[in-house]
């Protein structure tokens, strides 16, 4: 049942603007990111004894991650990078192009990089993820943590685990998180079954948020009906402890929100968050 | 793979088996559902069971699922087919059963009350040659019925309310009864009071967005 958590498609190559294929959003030119700012790069993990090499792409000038605040882009379950483009052009113009360098990747199995995904190396491509920005001189203090959907869940991983990864985030933003791997079984099959039932996956966000100590913000459109503001966002974002912030958009669905909410107005309440 | 567990068997026995016979069954198919990367098909439940008749109107069964077995999870039902009323070719059966589930690896259980009731009609019956002490006939049965599981849990995951205290399906079928053998295809509107909107698994559904589509095979042989 994994399968229905992790819907990755394989590329030979990323396009970007020449993808012809379906996208998260369809942003018009005014979000056009320069090829100067787009990096190729890579990050090897180990998994189950292989060595797979993450493919990522990082948006901004890589020579001055050291005094950069850089926000860490974990996108959601469907496809690869290429789909998830057009959200990263609008995260690197928050603030205006260029205020904030954007590092994405492809999971395993997703996109170019190789292998099959699990929870456990999609944690392990975030950790070298870290460890990429750590060694380009990037600091805690000065990385931000984006994740949608399935994404929520590597962020809630490391920021629930402060002193466990490379870096630890100081703030982080769930858009459209889910609550757990057993919440979506249950609501999958009616009957309030455990989740290991049917998928290995731990992924419990909504625990795992009750250690996150920095500031979150919560961004969820009301007519998500994959992943439903109150069996998912509201319980992640209730046992939220300390500070936090939320963005109800109505008539929002799941992949629709920036566009519903108004890609300007999305990007800069990001940006207001970040820099508050 | 037991989501929409409740919709993972047909009917087992439409009705009782003769005083005194046995049956061994195997049942296939589940709900329709989008899968990724295979497309829109029945998921793959598969169960084998024991019945046996203890008189004319009362049979009791067994199951287990094999599909179950292979991701760790253990899954039988105990079950009996009461037939409370029959009238030439027609009758009506209650089969009571209880589902039993345990994760192996994690020792998570669950049991299931469940409550099923079906119409039959036998629309033809060809005599044939007597077979001592066997069924000479061939029939056809039409049936249709509910199943209703029941959900005793208060609580689901972080907490919540268990608000699906009762899961009504809707089923309908055909069966092919012969000497030893009989053969069975059943449809299922799986719990049609419920939406298929808000949840991750894609439920095609004769109801749009409420319920799924069940699709199920079964053969019997009876000695």
């Amino acid at each position: 049942m994994d399968s229905f958590l992790f819907n990755p498609s394989p590329l030979e190559t990323y396009l970007l603007d020449a993808y012809q294929g379906e996208t998260s959003l369809n942003l018009s030119g005014q979000y056009a990111v320069p090829d100067s700012m787009i990096h190729r790069v890579e990050f090897p993990i180990i998994d189950n004894g292989e060595t797979i090499v993450i493919q990522g792409i990082y948006v901004g000038d890589t020579s001055s991650i050291s005094s950069d605040t850089v926000l860490l882009y974990c996108h959601g379950n469907k496809d690869h990078m290429d789909f998830y483009w057009p959200r990263q052009k609008l995260y690197a113009h928050m603030g205006g192009l260029g205020r904030y360098g954007v590092l994405m990747f492809d999971y395993p199995g997703y996109g170019a990089t190789k292998g099959s995904p699990t929870e456990e190396n999609m944690y392990a491509s975030t950790r070298a993820a870290l460890q990429w920005l750590k060694e380009k001189g990037l600091t805690s203090n000065r990385l931000m943590m984006m994740g949608f959907s399935l994404g929520s869940a590597p962020v809630c991983e490391v920021a629930g685990h402060v002193g466990e990864y490379p870096l630890d985030p100081s703030k982080i933003i769930l858009e459209a998180p889910f609550a757990s791997a057993e919440i979506l079984i249950q609501d999958g099959g009616l009957l309030s079954m455990p989740g290991s039932f049917l998928v290995d996956l731990k992924i419990d966000n909504a625990t795992e948020i009750k250690k996150v100590n920095v500031p979150l913000l919560w961004i969820h459109g009301e007519d998500d009906s994959f992943l439903t503001v109150a069996h998912h966002g509201q319980l992640v974002y209730d046992n939220k402890p300390g500070i936090k912030e939320k963005v109800l958009i109505p008539g929002g669905e799941h992949e629709t929100t920036p566009f519903v909410m108004g890609y300007q107005s999305y990007i800069d309440r990001i940006a207001t968050f970040i820099g508050q | 793979m037991l989501i929409f567990s409740f919709g993972c068997a047909p009917t087992r026995y439409v009705k009782p088996l003769e005083r005194g016979e046995h049956s061994v069954n195997a049942h296939f198919g589940g709900p329709v559902s989008k899968v990724p990367g295979m497309g829109t098909i029945p998921l793959p439940f598969s169960s084998i069971g024991y019945g046996y008749g203890l008189s004319e109107d009362l049979t009791v069964t067994g199951n287990i699922y094999a599909t179950s077995l292979l991701f760790g999870v253990g899954q039988v039902d105990v079950s009996a087919c009461y037939q409370p009323w029959k009238k030439d070719r027609m009758g009506i059966t209650l089969s009571p059963a209880l589902n039993i589930l345990v994760d192996f690896y994690t020792g998570a259980n669950r049991l299931w009350p469940q409550l099923d009731a079906n119409y039959y009609f036998d629309y033809s019956i060809y005599r044939s040659r007597a077979v001592e002490g066997r069924n000479p006939k061939r029939i056809n049965t039409v049936y249709a019925g509910i199943s209703n599981w029941f959900d005793p849990y208060l609580t689901e995951s972080q907490g919540r309310k268990n608000e699906q205290f009762w899961i009504p399906s809707l089923q309908f079928g055909h069966q092919w009864e012969r000497r030893h053998w009989d053969y069975q295809l059943e449809m299922k509107i799986l719990a049609p009071i419920y939406s298929n909107e808000n949840i991750v698994v894609d439920y095609p559904s004769l109801l749009g967005n409420y319920g799924a589509l069940g699709a199920y095979l079964g053969v019997h042989y009876k000695f």
